[in-house]
């Protein structure tokens, strides 16, 4: 039984993810904040990550006016993680294949060339989920067979 | 002889009349060859040359440009050859064109008409004449006459080319309209005729030739080709321009513009930038000497031998004679600045004048001349077609450490022989030859010698030390020798006395440290030349220096530095900021921010940098990423204790820290009220609705006893209207009913128990449906929803029946028009399925349900019961039923239970279940049916409706929370600018395609309930919606103040109206208001939806915000609108205690 920690908003993706890994043990944090903490406090008591891209900044209720959305949430936790050498082997699972940014949009291989260029202790690799395929399982099985 | 061939083929073919023939031959003969293939038949010329000038401006037309080649070959020798024959005369233009601006730099505007007049009867009008006749307008007669000529210029030529072009030039000629403004007003332009790219290339390059802009034709073959649809001295004066502009750029089309202009130095010698393209470009060491050269090399020739006495009396009288050549300003300047003078001003035109201050005091770098360079720049852009405003505009380039390609259109433009050829010798080697006959001359030599040329030079080449040290380090940063560059500069002060020399210095040493990855020196210099307020530095990028920074591995040997969190706060924000924040505030053990020791602060980085670190650095957008937060709330704290900090050591800014303090103030209060609103939406005034059915059913419990005590002696039966009616079998079947449900007592209780109910669900004053109606379903619950795909640019919203086209994916489709269409129609489906469902949401499923209405099968507020429940629960409780106190409370806590414990599931599973998954699976229809279109690689589209997907469960999860029940009010009460506040925020934030800023006037100060924000959410809705205005032009005034009896205290909305619009049926319904306003009667019908707003409010006034308003008022005109609730004012009674406290 893996302990896995999950930084991940979407319910639906957390179902399925739940789901995946029911013989293991989970635990789910919903935001940066709470991920990042989590991380700090307890890293090396996982076995590794799985990490959503957008996520919130705060807690739910605790936000500011102005929204709650960090569109590269994920990449900021994986900069938290190589700035506190929180070295846990990490799995970015994402839904979306390309990522608008003010400079032009990046695609999904894109962003996970840049991360494991940029992240290359820890950081995995990409998963694509897309709602109704079911790939996504194959290729973070793959990886979590690198880790082993 | 290829070219026979073709044109042999062309002529074969019947089909093509003369244009095409043309064109055919401009397409297929080789550039070389075109000359020969259009003597082929007379026809062609005369074709070609039917209209070389235009004699009036109702004459102008758009030349025959034939097909755009992409080739510059070809399309510099189809324009080149057919100038050929009218040279002499272009360059008898160039002459008046001279003399025209040399009028215009002596402010001698009514000589320079003339010299337009002479143009235009000699060669038509113009591009040239009406920029010319603009600029005059403006300069005689202001800019109202320029925009006056523009309108007359705009009805005489009906073509989009001209009318851009000529909309640029009034622009660029009007005095007070900024760089800024116009490089704005520019792009918006360039944004919003969607002209193709060679169009575009065009347009960028004639009317704003100064950017940095990236032409998708590099060699400008594309402003070539559109050339050829003006007058023959617009496609001269292009031409020449795009040979500069390529000969600036590099040498790689030397060898196809040599032959021209060699031809061009005989036959148009006027064009002094012909010569110095000669000189620069031939590679026969050929070189022609232009007139007037030899004084300003002999002025120059003063200034680097460190004579500037001598140099400034040159200069000055050189300004006087050749008022054109800018090179004398410069040097007036810098001779004046080495001798540490101040300016000395010249009697000569206003213009001049104001160009020689300028560019004094932009040579000065000091801190109090920053409009200077500002100044010079419109100045070059007033003239960006002259010469004179290239020249200018190379000094800007130059100062901003950039000697590329307008730097070098400067040189090119000198109306002399430059000294500052050398620049050109990086990629032509020839000049050196070239220039042999200046090569002596010693300002040509220092400029070699600068560059790290072969040069020899006295030891004692300049008397000034400052000139030598800073011509010597800037000699080996050429040569690349960077440390040598830093030991020069960093052994001795000279260069610091003299604020010219200093800014060259820490130019020079910055970037020599950069090469040097010496980043902690490169941020300590950065840190130094932040904050000397007395010097501008415009060479340094620090951008460079935090790229250096960004790509470092380890930041451990500057992390201590307060300069790296400073200088990244000039670059970046967030995160990124957060990132170095932490790693230095870690560096010296402090974890928190409550732990700084700011004494210590000052005292190790100086006041100002711990001014800077604490206001820019410091920030909520900066600490809030750091995991000590808990809340926002708990990170505004800190930065308010900040604030604090900031007014005690810099008083002089305390307004403006004050400021931010009240604004976070003010969004706290604001995020509390919404909060509070939120939490309170769904609301039953239960101790009101007690104390209410109290007293109503008195007699009905003194009955219910009454029967329960007879019924204790022998069964009562009474008729209950719940039992199932089986009319056609009645008469034949037994009734089956359980007899104990008809049971007298029961039904007592029963009657109660549904009557207390419908006040619990329907109470106009204190239940659930006005709730619901008020605060959920009128437009809030709805619009909230939507917002999320309004804020995503997925949804659009109708007109005239018709949902519209969504014209952000337009724009990322405007190449793929088929694709767009398709696009759009599938947006118009999936905007119509998310109001369809949120229809259905608001109008099916947040509704109340009963046994007796259970025709809303989808209503979520199920409040059914049945005689097997109802008696169950009558027998459970029947021991307790003593007073009418206590079966109301026994009822009225069981409904509360009910909704708070049960419903709540039920509503909880249909937000996070039921109406996420119809979303979702609209989404995902969408997203599939849009990926079968393969959309463009920069097409956001999916992108968006992935994040709408995830979106939309926070935003139903959130509004999940709404339903959660209260029964007690805590409302605390509020200031009313607060609540209107937060109101406006909520407002924006559920329409998020407006953005109401209105000016709130409060002159007199009153308190309210935060259920107000419901009043003024309708007021501002109304706005948008009635109004039938766009976002920007939505103009609200909202004032609170006394009436002038001071009887009451208004609440007055004031905004504009669009005009042209009919309003008359919304005057006469709030008159109908008007007249109705005390007439609560119809007030249940605020719980239907689309009924009218006015009747919510009146209920919300009434029986939530206790502020009833007895008086209603509204004034409508063609232009504006103002509603105004009135409230009894009351004088607040004086609390004799405190007074006499």
């Amino acid at each position: 039984m893996k302990k896995i920690l999950i930084i991940e908003d979407d319910k639906i993706k957390i179902e399925r993810l739940k789901d995946f890994f029911k013989k293991d043990d989970i635990t789910l944090k919903e935001s940066f904040k709470s991920g990042v903490k989590e991380l700090k406090d307890n890293f090396s008591n996982y076995d590794f990550l799985i990490l959503d891209m957008t996520i919130p900044l705060w807690e739910k209720g605790h936000n500011d006016l102005g929204g709650n959305y960090e569109q590269f949430g994920g990449e900021k936790v994986l900069r938290e993680m190589n700035r506190r050498k929180l070295l846990l082997p990490t799995i970015l699972f994402t839904m979306f294949d390309v990522f608008p940014t003010k400079d032009g949009n990046i695609t999904f291989d894109e962003i996970d060339t840049i991360f494991k260029k940029q992240f290359p202790n820890f950081y995995m690799g990409a998963v694509l989920y897309i709602s109704n395929e079911d790939n996504w399982k194959n290729n973070i099985t793959n990886l979590i067979s690198q880790i082993d | 002889m290829e070219y026979k061939k073709v044109v042999r083929a062309i002529m074969a073919n019947r089909k093509l009349r003369l244009p095409q023939q043309l064109n055919a031959i401009k397409q297929n003969v080789s550039a070389g060859q075109y000359k020969l293939a259009l003597k082929t038949n007379p026809l062609f010329n005369k074709f070609l040359h039917k209209t070389p000038y235009f004699s009036d401006i109702k004459q102008i037309y758009i030349k025959e440009p034939f097909s755009f080649t992409g080739d510059l070959k070809k399309e510099f020798k189809w324009l080149s050859d057919n100038l050929e024959n009218y040279l002499e005369e272009i360059n008898d233009f160039i002459l008046l064109k001279n003399e025209f601006e040399g009028y215009i730099l002596l402010c001698d505007y009514e000589k320079a008409a003339n010299v337009v007049v002479k143009v235009e009867g000699l060669y038509g009008v113009t591009l040239w004449s009406i920029d010319a006749n603009l600029i005059l307008e403006e300069h005689l007669n202001g800019s109202e006459a320029n925009w006056n000529k523009l309108s007359y210029y705009l009805g005489e030529i009906k073509n989009s080319i001209y009318e851009f072009i000529i909309n640029s030039n009034s622009k660029r000629a009007e005095k007070k309209l900024e760089y800024e403004s116009y490089i704005n007003q520019f792009q918006n332009d360039i944004d919003n005729v969607h002209a193709n790219d060679i169009i575009k290339d065009f347009f960028v390059f004639k009317n704003f030739n100064l950017a940095n802009y990236e032409y998708r034709f590099d060699r400008l073959e594309s402003v070539l080709y559109v050339a050829n649809i003006f007058s023959v001295i617009d496609q001269y004066l292009i031409l020449i321009d795009v040979i500069l502009y390529n000969t600036a750029l590099d040498d790689s089309n030397d060898r196809l513009f040599s032959p021209y202009i060699k031809k061009l130095i005989n036959v148009v010698p006027n064009d002094h930038k012909i010569l110095n393209l000669y000189n620069v470009t031939n590679r026969d060491n050929k070189f022609v000497k232009i007139e007037n050269s030899k004084d300003i090399i002999q002025c120059s020739n003063y200034y680097y031998s460190g004579d500037f006495t001598k140099a400034f009396e040159l200069s000055d009288a050189g300004i006087d004679l050749f008022p054109n050549n800018f090179e004398y300003y410069i040097i007036y300047s810098k001779s004046l600045l080495n001798q540490q003078l101040d300016f000395v001003p010249k009697k000569t035109s206003p213009l001049i004048v104001d160009v020689l201050r300028n560019t004094y005091n932009l040579l000065s770098f000091k801190n109090g001349a920053k409009d200077s360079f500002d100044n010079l720049l419109k100045t070059s852009l007033s003239h960006m077609n002259t010469s004179f405003g290239k020249q200018i505009y190379g000094l800007l380039s130059e100062i901003e450490g950039q000697t590329g390609i307008h730097f070098k259109l400067a040189i090119l433009n000198a109306p002399t022989n430059s000294y500052k050829a050398p620049y050109f010798g990086e990629n032509r080697p020839q000049i050196f030859k070239n220039f042999i006959e200046m090569s002596k001359e010693h300002s040509f030599k220092i400029c070699s010698f600068k560059l790290n040329n072969e040069v020899e030079l006295e030891a004692d080449f300049t008397r000034s030390k400052a000139q030598e040290l800073s011509l010597n380090a800037t000699r080996e940063y050429k040569k690349e020798c960077f440390g040598e560059v830093v030991k020069i500069l960093t052994e001795t002060n000279v260069l610091d006395e003299n604020s010219y020399y200093y800014e060259r210095k820490n130019g020079l040493l910055f970037n020599s440290y950069l090469h040097l990855n010496l980043i902690r020196e490169a941020l300590l210099l950065f840190g130094t030349i932040q904050f000397n307020d007395k010097i501008i530095t415009r060479k340094l990028s620090f951008f460079d220096l935090y790229e250096k920074i960004f790509d470092t591995k380890t930041k451990d040997e500057f992390i201590d530095l307060i300069e790296l969190p400073i200088l990244y706060s000039l670059l970046v924000k967030e995160y990124d900021l957060y990132e170095v924040y932490d790693d230095f505030m870690c560096s010296y053990d402090i974890f928190h921010i409550q732990e700084l020791d700011v004494e210590d602060f000052i005292n190790k980085f100086s006041l100002e940098k711990t001014i800077h670190f604490l206001s820019k650095v410091v920030t909520i957008d900066t600490i809030k990423y750091s995991t000590d937060y808990d809340s926002i709330n708990d990170v505004e704290e800190d930065r308010v204790s900040v604030l604090n900090i900031l007014i005690d050591i810099n008083p002089t800014e305390k307004l403006n820290y004050q400021k931010e303090i009240d604004e976070i103030y003010r969004i706290n209060a604001v995020r509390k009220v919404l909060k509070e609103v939120d939490e309170g939406r769904l609301f039953i005034d239960v101790d009101n609705l007690k104390e209410l059915q109290i007293k109503k059913f008195k007699s009905e419990f003194q009955r219910f006893k009454e029967i329960e005590h007879s019924g204790s002696l022998q069964a009562l039966i009474g008729f209950n209207p719940s039992n199932t009616k089986n009319w056609e079998n009645i008469l034949t079947e037994k009734n089956v009913t359980e007899d104990k449900y008809n049971s007298a007592d029961y039904l007592a209780f029963k009657n109660i128990y549904l009557e207390s109910r419908n006040n619990f669900l329907y109470s106009k004053e204190y239940g659930l449906d006005s709730s619901l109606s008020t605060r959920i379903r009128h437009g809030a619950l709805k619009n909230h929803i939507r917002s999320v795909f309004e804020k995503l640019e997925l949804v659009t919203s109708k007109s005239h029946g018709i949902y519209q086209d969504n014209e952000l994916w337009k724009n990322q489709l405007l190449n793929y028009p088929e694709l767009n269409i398709e696009v759009q129609n599938k947006l118009k489906d999936f905007s119509n399925e998310i109001d369809e469902y949120c229809v259905f949401i608001v109008e099916k499923m947040i509704q109340i349900q009963t046994e007796k209405n259970n025709d809303i099968e989808e209503g979520l507020f199920q409040y059914n019961t049945n005689d097997k429940i109802l008696y169950a629960f009558y027998t459970d409780n029947k021991e307790r039923l003593n007073s009418v106190e206590a079966i109301i409370d026994i009822i009225l806590t069981d409904l509360v239970n009910y909704t708070i414990l049960s419903l709540q599931k039920t509503i909880a599973k249909a937000f996070s279940e039921i109406i996420p998954k119809e979303f979702q699976d609209l989404i995902k229809n969408i997203i599939l049916e849009l990926r079968e279109l393969n959309l463009p690689n920069e097409c956001e589209l999916i992108p968006n409706l992935t994040s709408s997907s995830t979106e939309i469960q926070k935003e139903l999860e959130y509004l999940s929370e709404w339903f959660n029940l209260n029964t007690t009010n805590s409302s605390s009460l509020l200031s009313l600018e607060t609540i209107l506040n937060a109101s406006i925020e909520l407002t924006n934030k559920i329409n998020p395609n407006y953005n109401l800023t209105p000016n709130i006037v409060i002159e007199q100060e009153l308190l309210g309930y935060s259920s107000l924000i419901f009043v003024f959410n309708i007021l501002l809705n109304n706005v948008i919606q009635h109004s039938k205005l766009d976002n920007d032009k939505i103009k609200l005034e909202i004032t609170v103040a006394k009436d002038s009896t001071e009887e009451y205290s208004i609440i007055k909305f004031t905004n504009n109206l669009k005009l042209n619009v009919d309003y008359k049926s919304n005057k006469s319904k709030l008159e109908r208001i008007k007249e109705n306003w005390n007439d609560h009667s119809n007030i249940e019908r605020s719980n239907k939806e689309g009924e009218s707003g006015y009747d919510k409010i009146k209920r919300i006034l009434l029986y939530e915000a206790h502020a009833k308003s007895d008086k209603f008022d509204f004034e409508i005109n063609k232009k504006e609108i103002s509603i105004s609730l009135y409230f009894p004012y009351t004088e607040p009674s004086i609390d004799e205690e405190d007074t006499n406290n």
